[in-house]
């Protein structure tokens, strides 16, 4: 009953105050909101990029079209200077910096310059991941197609080369027929033999001599036959038959004689053809003499060629041997596409969860954020209510413990929390489609633990201090100070490791990474239980500080009466009794200050009026000080009447 | 016959520090009266308050409360049985009811639900707590702002929400710290009706307050206390016999030259024993005020002095208690 009562009060209190209500209980559902809107696009950062280049051409519009593509707001610059300027007046994020003559060659490598404001520390690796990633993506592409044509020229030439092998392979077989072909024409020009044998022409000459001698004595036997033969045949006389043979015999004798009155010419031709040869033969063996100086300076030649395609073909096989080794050597490139070598290592970045909303991952830390802020705010504002309340003194007078003060406020704390957190639980889950039923008792237990540890922490802050304003600005600064060292400012893997082992017991970062883990993966029990019973362990710790605490400092937040100085009784107090006469009253409100003059006169009342009534009897003077709240008039009316009552004294 | 002590304070004293705030106060508060309280500023007036209740615990000393009227033997029992509130805290809060200087309620809850919030604090039982809140609401005329919010009252309407809240639980003893100060002639008045209209119903009321004559009027018994120390208890009328030795005279004059005046008046001879001015009076104290009236007028004839007005009276509780406490 008690509890029920002080918990209900609690929560009219907190609703009927209406910035504390509006803070504490709207706001963070706002914060949420916004949030949620903020973050639940898939879009990359909406940034403006500036460029210079002193030259356009297709390379550098290329890279500024990337951009664009990249829904970046590209803007042009016509210098360096007014580029810089905008991103000092933070209207571009960036400025990139194309060199002149922004060309692939061989030459000297072109750097592309970015300009950035390090100042803005929270973008300014945002503006250069995002801008240098489109642009590297740009410069691979580049590097594609130059590598595209390099492999394309050395496949050609491996093709080249292997026809070059097929035709060394088609030469080897022919030099060395050429080489037989040699050795042959060697051979053959070695036997030839040009050697003439001596040819004596006197002889023939003699024995054309001796032929003629010869012939006109086979003439003159010949004809001495006939001659014979015909007496032969006149001795015969008158036998029938014997003229024919005479005839025939004539006939022999005259065909001898022509031939033996022919020969001596023809011997004579004869020897003149003889003659001829003889000249002939002459010439042919000066020939024949030269020919053999040139068969030897053939078959010098000859041995000369041999020798030369002798090394020749050693020479093919060098060939054939370097030809096969840049063959090999080409050969033996393994990655032979253009993307591989450009980018040998593909970098891809795969979720290991399915949901690719920023707000899914960012939800786990707004979350704790958001109960984080509200424990801390709220709870911290409830003992302040308490605690600045003048009812409070009434709570301590009643017989209720301390304690259940203490109780009841974490529970109106922990209730508030729970319902907000299930109401933003609900929206995210139905709007944003935050997965929440992985594990879900998990997750719960998490939620719990967290808002009971800063809900007390938030008690512990309102109990330190005295004032509301103190308790606020701690809580505020507490929670920004969990904020700003936990992984959703700066990760804190990038902190030295003393201070990073330090920071990772901050409870924000320990219950926000256990509910990332809780909502996005599997936790491991011990893991869980350990981030549990570290916060669990906290706020039991805090509370039962708290409750020391409260036992011994609980009533000093009562003002003590003050024992030397208490204040004296106000004029004001003093208006009823004190002056019991006009010029008394006259005196007393010429003292007045206007605060206590307004205090005591005003639309609602009229003290001064009352005190006429009541203490000086005049009913009328006092209704006439009653139409007026002017200090200035009362003052005259009491004038006019002093005066009046002195031309006509009682 | 006087009936025993609700209360018995014995030997109290509390400290702050250094500074002795009570110096062995001791004193009975009998059932059924209206004991007031008088003193000084830092006088250890709200302090010994405080202690009643075991708001604060004292160095030394203690606070007795009538324990039998917590087991049931009321009345029956011949003898009173007491127990330190101090050591029965819980009970003795029950025995109590308080309302301080300043409005102890929710000004963001309305005036009932004020009551009921500080009547459930005390464990009553719902029908209890609607009875008493109806009759509360009646008795500090109340009821027509049951449902306003605390917070908009006016200055009296919140002072007699605070002892409604005082009284919610139907305590024996109601403890009033200044319980008219900051209020204005008619509220004042109304509160002490109120006052009376509860300890007729059988409540001991203990109270505060700087208002002498208001004390003076409404209190059976009146404790005057000086820098924690209890000078004398008795009812205003003995005291004003055992401490009044002269008349007062009380004259408002124009242009008011009191100075002047005074000195004129307290020459060798004059029977006059004291002069204060008080805000717009000059207040002359004296065994034989006819003489120093005479006086007085011709001395105002030749100082050209108009009198507005003149009072003789004996001293009042406000002079008494300066003349008792020395100051």
């Amino acid at each position: 009953m008690k509890s029920f009562s002080i918990i209900q009060k609690n929560f009219k209190l907190l609703i009927r105050s209406k910035a504390s209500a509006f803070t504490v209980l709207i706001g963070p559902l706002l914060i949420i909101l916004l949030v949620g809107l903020v973050f639940s696009g898939k879009a990359s950062y909406e940034l403006s990029v500036g460029y210079y280049a002193p030259e356009k051409n297709n390379l550098t519009q290329s890279f500024v079209d990337s951009l664009q593509e990249s829904n970046f707001y590209v803007q042009e610059f016509s210098d360096e200077q007014s580029c810089v300027r905008k991103i000092e007046q933070d209207i571009i994020h960036t400025c990139i910096i194309f060199p002149e003559d922004f060309q692939v060659s061989d030459e000297e490598s072109k750097e592309l310059r970015f300009l950035v404001d390090y100042s803005r520390i929270n973008l300014v690796y945002k503006v250069i991941n995002a801008v240098s990633g489109i642009l590297e993506a740009e410069t691979a592409e580049l590097s594609y197609s130059l590598t595209q044509v390099l492999l394309s020229r050395i496949n050609l030439t491996l093709r080249d080369l292997n026809d070059d092998l097929v035709l060394i392979d088609g030469a080897n077989p022919k030099i060395n027929l050429l080489t037989l072909d040699l050795q042959k024409a060697k051979t053959n020009t070695e036997s030839m033999n040009l050697e003439m044998r001596d040819i004596s022409l006197t002889n023939i000459d003699s024995r054309l001599a001796s032929l003629n001698e010869t012939i006109s004595e086979i003439q003159e036997k010949g004809l001495k036959l006939i001659n014979d033969t015909e007496d032969l045949i006149e001795d015969l006389g008158d036998y029938e038959n014997v003229t024919d043979i005479e005839e025939d015999f004539e006939d022999l004798r005259n065909a001898t004689l022509e031939l033996y009155n022919e020969t001596p010419e023809k011997v004579e031709r004869l020897q003149t053809a003889v003659k001829g040869i003889s000249s002939s033969l002459s010439k042919l063996e000066e020939d024949l003499n030269k020919s053999k100086v040139l068969n030897k300076d053939t078959q010098a030649k000859l041995d000369s060629a041999k020798n030369n395609l002798a090394s020749i073909q050693i020479s093919f096989l060098d060939l054939k041997k370097a030809i096969e080794k840049s063959k090999k050597s080409l050969e033996s490139i393994d990655v032979t596409s253009a993307e591989t070598i450009v980018s040998p290592v593909n970098t891809k970045i795969e979720p290991v969860v399915s949901e690719t909303s920023k707000l899914t991952f960012t939800f786990p830390f707004l979350l704790v954020l958001v109960i984080m802020f509200v424990a801390l705010l709220l709870s911290s504002t409830l003992i302040m209510f308490e605690k600045n309340s003048k009812a409070v003194f009434r709570n301590i007078v009643t017989p209720t413990t301390d304690s259940l003060f203490v109780v009841t406020t974490f529970v109106t704390s922990f209730i508030v929390i729970v319902l907000q957190t299930i109401i933003i639980l609900g929206l995210a889950n139905f709007f944003m489609h935050i997965p929440l039923f992985k594990n879900a008792l998990l997750t719960l237990l998490i939620i719990l633990v967290t808002s009971t540890f800063f809900i007390i922490l938030g008690m512990a802050i309102g109990y330190l201090f005295s004032t509301h304003e103190g308790a606020i600005m701690t809580s505020i600064v507490l929670g920004s100070v969990f904020l700003f060292l936990s992984n959703l400012v700066v990760p804190l893997e990038s902190l030295s490791p003393f201070f990073a082992g330090i920071i990772k017991y901050n409870p924000y970062v320990l219950a926000s990474e256990l509910l990332r883990k809780s909502l996005l993966f599997t936790v491991s029990r011990a893991e869980a239980w350990t981030i549990i019973l570290i916060l669990f362990g906290a706020s039991v710790i805090i509370f039962v500080l708290i409750l020391v605490l409260h036992g011994i400092f609980g009533r000093k937040k009562i003002k003590e009466p003050a024992h030397v100085s208490e204040p004296e009784v106000a004029p004001r107090l003093a208006l009823e009794s004190k002056p019991t006469t006009r010029l008394a009253l006259l005196k007393f409100v010429s003292n007045m200050t206007q605060a206590e003059f307004e205090e005591n006169v005003n639309v609602k009342k009229n003290k001064i009026a009352d005190v006429v009534e009541k203490k000086i009897g005049d009913t009328k003077l006092a209704n006439k000080l009653r139409k007026t709240v002017s200090k200035k008039d009362i003052i005259k009316i009491l004038v006019d009447d002093i005066k009046k009552h002195k031309e006509k004294p009682k | 016959m006087q009936r025993a002590p609700i209360l018995r304070i014995q030997h109290l004293t509390k400290r702050f520090g250094k500074n002795t705030v009570l110096k062995g106060v001791s004193l009975d508060i009998h059932e059924g009266e209206i004991f007031g309280l008088v003193g000084a500023s830092g006088s250890g007036k709200t302090t010994l308050l405080r202690n009643l209740i075991a708001y604060l615990a004292p160095e030394e000393g203690d606070v007795k409360f009538r324990y039998d009227y917590f087991i049931k033997t009321r009345g029956k029992s011949s003898k009173p049985l007491y127990a330190s509130v101090f050591k029965q805290e819980k009970l003795a809060k029950n025995l109590f009811g308080f309302a301080s200087q300043e409005p102890s309620f929710y000004k963001k809850l309305t005036v009932k639900e004020n009551l009921q919030y500080f009547g459930s604090l005390y464990n009553l039982p719902k029908k209890a707590l609607e009875t008493n809140t109806k009759v509360l609401l009646v008795l500090m005329d109340l009821k027509h702002a049951e449902n306003a919010l605390a917070g908009e009252l006016s200055g009296g309407m919140e002072r007699r929400l605070d002892i409604a809240c005082a009284l919610i639980h139907d305590p024996e003893v109601l403890i009033l710290d200044e319980p008219t100060s900051d209020l204005d002639p008619l509220l004042r008045d109304h509160i002490w009706s109120l006052v009376q209209k509860i300890n007729k119903k059988g409540t001991t009321i203990i109270l505060a307050s700087h208002h002498l004559s208001e004390v003076e009027t409404f209190c059976s018994r009146i404790a005057i206390i000086k820098n924690g120390r209890i000078i004398d208890v008795a009812s205003p009328a003995r005291l004003k016999t055992k401490y009044a030795d002269s008349q007062e005279i009380k004259i408002q004059t124009y242009p008011g030259a009191y100075n002047n005046i005074a000195k004129a008046i307290k020459g060798p001879g004059s029977k006059v024993f004291d002069i204060k001015i008080k805000g717009s009076e000059l207040i002359i104290y004296s065994d034989q005020p006819q003489i120093v009236i005479h006086e007085l007028l011709h001395t105002l004839e030749t100082m050209k002095e108009e009198l507005i007005d003149i009072k003789v009276s004996r001293p009042g509780l406000d002079e008494l208690f300066l003349k008792i406490t020395g100051e």
